[in-house]
């Protein structure tokens, strides 16, 4: 119990806590965003995006985490403008995705990036967050939050069916631009925390796990969110007490809730 | 616009790229009409339906329609998808009901259309979990939710079951009796012989 008294008391561990209660509790809400507008591949082309945005912030000295926001944001922007176009979103993404992958090769090349410190953004650590990174993880989940609450008629309207969306006057083309803009910021801030590969483990499989025993779209939305939050919250709290790799332990802890959510199911149904 | 028409559309063009898919399309429907319009796969139906909603601009012609007040229009399409993320049956419903409306008038509203659609008892059911034919019933509810002047149906009763298809007919058949125009876009000849009475109007296939 001393141990963790003292290991909360380290500035760190409280910054990466409080990383994690704010990410926790609104990044699902992106997950049903990429979940419902069906952003999968926009979601990988944004992990690629990362690489090359951590490359450039090494390779030009420039502070990460907005570097890699803004870029984000610029290939969502360059994206939609494509698609439609040419193309669709997936196709339109693999060519991003690619053409990112390869500026961030020939500049680690030419400015001499090791590989390993762009690719350890994968991987991600709430314990290396600073100040200013919490302010900006809260500025962008605040914008996710309050958008989710002021604009959730258009978006339930657009997630129900988007030509009865246009049909009620909701202006489909601009919410949905605001919503892959803010997923965006969402994935470039959680790759920072937690790394892209056990990424979903907090944007995505709280919400595959409540949606599964939700009859309304707010109560996944709420039930969504209070999974996230629980989630990351037992999951830090395990890694510093065990001294574990929090991504991990938070990701075996969201797939274990999975597999217990769908068994709720299918013990429902068989009940029924 | 002639007196007591809801639509008037001249001479209606759009095209897609350069594909033609309306060309000079003209239709009059009064108020209080049902009309149902019939033609092929890809004579440009549901584009005349977006037209009407003003989701598709048209590359020549008119289209005047005489109730523009916000809301007045509602649209039922196909039956939808299943889908894994879950929406009530009220939440959609409350999607109809417009902004203005009180609390207690929204309650209202939505009672009185689960009333007229038999779907009282699926208020709490989430939709994506009901049959095809509650599916359409419901999405009928939501247009009344919205108090319109116009319901645009696109081919509403496709992938219906047998069941289905009852369902949606007797709903519509009474909606038929009231003040509603009701538009209704179908190429399903079963279609064609339940509302005998409503006028038909065959689209042409562009190029055909």
């Amino acid at each position: 119990m001393q141990r963790l008294l003292f290991l909360f008391s380290l500035k760190p561990i409280i910054y990466g806590l409080i990383g994690m209660l704010i990410a926790g509790a609104s990044f699902p809400l992106a997950g049903v965003i990429i979940l419902r507008n069906g952003l999968i591949p926009l979601r990988y082309m944004l992990m690629h995006g990362v690489i090359l945005g951590g490359t450039l912030s090494i390779a030009f000295h420039l502070p990460m985490v907005p570097v890699v926001a803004a870029l984000n944001i610029l290939l969502v922007l360059v994206l939609m403008a494509m698609k439609g176009r040419t193309s669709t979103l997936s196709v339109a993404s693999t060519a991003m995705m690619v053409l990112t992958m390869g500026l961030a090769s020939m500049l680690s090349h030419v400015f001499d990036v090791p590989s390993k410190d762009t690719l350890e953004l994968l991987w991600g650590s709430p314990f290396a967050l600073k100040v200013s990174d919490l302010w900006m993880l809260f500025g962008v989940c605040l914008i996710l939050v309050l958008y989710c609450i002021i604009f959730f008629r258009p978006m339930t309207a657009i997630f129900f069916d988007t030509d009865v969306a246009s049909s009620l006057g909701v202006n489909v083309k601009l919410h949905h631009t605001v919503m892959v803009l803010v997923t965006a910021l969402v994935i470039a801030l959680s790759m920072k925390i937690m790394g892209a590969l056990l990424m979903d483990a907090l944007v995505i499989l709280p919400v595959l796990s409540v949606s599964r025993n939700s009859t309304s779209m707010k109560g996944a939305f709420l039930k969504s969110s209070i999974c996230g939050l629980v989630l990351s919250l037992l999951g830090y709290f395990f890694a510093v007490l065990w001294n574990l790799p929090v991504s991990g332990t938070l990701s075996i802890l969201a797939v274990a809730y999975y597999l217990l959510s769908f068994l709720i199911q299918k013990l429902k149904r068989l009940g029924s | 616009m002639s007196k007591g028409s809801a639509i008037t559309i001249d001479n209606l063009t759009v095209k897609y790229s350069n594909k033609t898919v309306l060309d000079h399309f003209s239709l009059s429907v009064k108020s209080g009409e049902n009309v149902i319009i019939a033609g092929p796969n890809g004579c440009g139906k549901t584009t005349l339906l977006k037209a009407l909603m003003g989701m598709v601009r048209p590359d020549g012609g008119t289209i005047e329609i005489t109730d523009r007040r916000k809301g007045s229009i509602a649209y039922c399409g196909q039956e939808k998808a299943s889908s894994d993320f879950p929406i009530s049956v009220r939440e959609v419903l409350k999607l109809g009901i417009p902004a203005s409306c009180s609390a207690e008038q929204a309650k209202h509203r939505i009672q009185e259309a689960l009333g007229m659609t038999h779907c009282s008892s699926l208020e709490n059911r989430n939709f994506f979990s009901l049959s095809g034919g509650e599916k359409q019933r419901v999405s009928i509810a939501r247009c009344l939710c919205q108090d319109p002047s116009l319901i645009l149906l696109d081919e509403p009763s496709t992938y219906l079951d047998a069941n289905g298809k009852d369902e949606l007919f007797a709903i519509l058949d009474r909606l038929a009796k009231s003040p509603l125009t009701i538009l209704m876009v179908t190429h399903e000849a079963e279609l064609f012989e339940h509302f005998a009475t409503w006028n038909r109007v065959q689209l042409p296939k562009v190029g055909a």
